[in-house]
């Protein structure tokens, strides 16, 4: 039977210029077009905020955050990368921006949970993990670890980046994740 | 003797020399607890690779639009010269009876109108008078600072104390339910969710105005308000319970009805 599919390749120019059409009607101000773009990338961007910031409503306001930017912002998309990794790039900006802050504000959480050596977990399991657990168990993770792990483990990046990108040394970025995962064994029993 | 717990992390992530992974692989072989840590780890690195993406709530996109148009009007305005009233830089007026104190005060009374009419308005309805409220950060010429300072707050507090008494009657509602089986709670979940899109947006306005007493009380009503909308529509004496903790816990109707009653003392009719 003939492969019906186009090629990878042809998937890719398609896309590309599919997206090189949105952007351009975008720019143009056609609000529909912002808003397929929105539909488009917004599942991703949302979940890299919820699981960045720990919380569902902050992921929320922080997506709305984004989006705002990226419309205003879009005037100077020339296309040098892929309109998803534009996007992307600008919404991790934005969620380590938000991550800073916060830590600011909150000094010492990532002391308390040095403290409270919890990180046995308490019973067997009985039930699967299920998605719903783990996305549980990471929004109660410290702020660090939760953002080393969420770019290690879930988003794929190696420590050299995630290292680059909170500004801390690639041991600590292990280290970070390490626990981050002995914690969420902890919390997943 | 057992390898350490962040060499079989290491192990997991395959990043270990070739002789220590041979080592370690040859442990696990016969040390059941070590292999079920290794299993437990390798377990949570699968499923967060595995985590699909969420999809965001309906309201994100509105509130987005909402915020669009209020920027593309503010813009065309600007461009226009239509936006005259709210411009902050100096205009050359007539005298006239409507002068900037006025305005501030007629905008204030739609505002108040339409937070009251809040009930039965759409949410993007709410959004659209939210930003009418920061619109007015910008003075109007020749008005006092001081007193449609004062006007914004009073129509942030006639919104919020409106707010406060219809989420205190969900809450309530649910904090004195009780089953033995399963309780229906579709409506509190529902007029959970339709009061969760406004909180968000009085909680942001009393944070711009420098309410920070009555953000923080919004803040944890928001809290408490996602755990309901985002739950079951029927919940078991066990699910009842936990989201009875919750609101136990933080004492949050306690904080309310206080945020409430000093409300009601500050919002004296605008005149």
């Amino acid at each position: 039977m003939p492969d019906l599919l186009p090629s990878k390749a042809v998937r890719v120019s398609r896309a590309l210029v599919e997206n090189d059409d949105l952007v351009a009607r975008c720019q143009a101000g056609d609000v529909d077009a912002f808003e397929e773009l929105y539909r488009l990338h917004s599942p991703r961007i949302y979940s890299l905020a919820c699981r960045m910031t720990g919380s569902p409503q902050e992921g929320e306001d922080l997506l709305q955050d984004i989006f705002l930017h990226v419309h205003r912002k879009l005037g100077s998309f020339r296309g040098d990368a892929a309109l998803g990794t534009w996007l992307y790039r600008l919404a991790m900006n934005q969620c380590l921006d938000f991550v800073r802050s916060r830590q600011a504000r909150m000094k010492g959480l990532t002391d308390t949970f040095e403290e409270d050596g919890s990180n046995e977990p308490a019973a067997p399991r009985e039930a699967p993990i299920t998605r719903l657990d783990l996305e549980r168990a990471v929004q109660r993770l410290p702020d660090g670890y939760r953002a080393a792990f969420v770019l290690h483990d879930v988003e794929g990046l190696d420590h050299k980046q995630i290292a680059g990108m909170l500004g801390i040394s690639e041991g600590t970025s292990r280290s970070q994740v390490f626990k981050a995962r002995l914690k969420l064994r902890a919390l997943l029993g | 003797m057992h390898p350490e717990e962040h060499q079989l992390n290491d192990y997991v992530d395959g990043v270990l020399d070739a002789r220590e992974q041979t080592d370690v692989a040859w442990h696990l072989e016969r040390c059941s607890e070590c292999a079920l840590f290794v299993a437990q780890l390798q377990c949570i690195v699968r499923d967060a690779r595995a985590l699909p993406p969420l999809q965001p709530p309906a309201a994100v996109w509105e509130r987005i639009r909402a915020e669009q148009s209020a920027e593309s009007d503010e813009q065309f305005a600007t461009k226009t010269g239509s936006g005259a009233f709210f411009d902050s830089a100096p205009q050359k007026k007539h005298p006239t009876p409507f002068s900037g104190a006025y305005w501030a005060l007629a905008t204030a009374a739609a505002v108040v109108l339409a937070f009251l009419a809040g009930r039965v308005i759409e949410q993007q309805h709410q959004r659209e008078a939210v930003a009418q409220i920061a619109a007015q950060t910008q003075a109007p010429e020749g008005s006092d600072v001081n007193s449609v300072s004062n006007m914004r707050e009073r129509v942030l507090l006639v919104a919020v104390g409106d707010h406060l008494e219809r989420s205190q009657m969900v809450l309530v509602e649910l904090a004195n339910a009780q089953t033995q089986g399963q309780l229906d709670i579709s409506a509190e979940r529902q007029a959970a969710d339709e009061l969760l899109a406004s909180n968000r947006l009085y909680r942001q306005t009393a944070l711009q105005l420098g309410q920070a007493n009555v953000a923080g009380v919004l803040d944890e009503l928001e809290r408490v308000l996602v755990e309901v909308a985002r739950g079951p529509s029927e919940v078991s004496m066990a699910q009842l319970a936990e989201i009875q903790q919750r609101i136990e816990a933080q004492g949050i109707l306690f904080k309310m009805k206080i945020v409430n009653a000093t409300i009601t003392g500050r919002k004296a009719p605008v005149s």
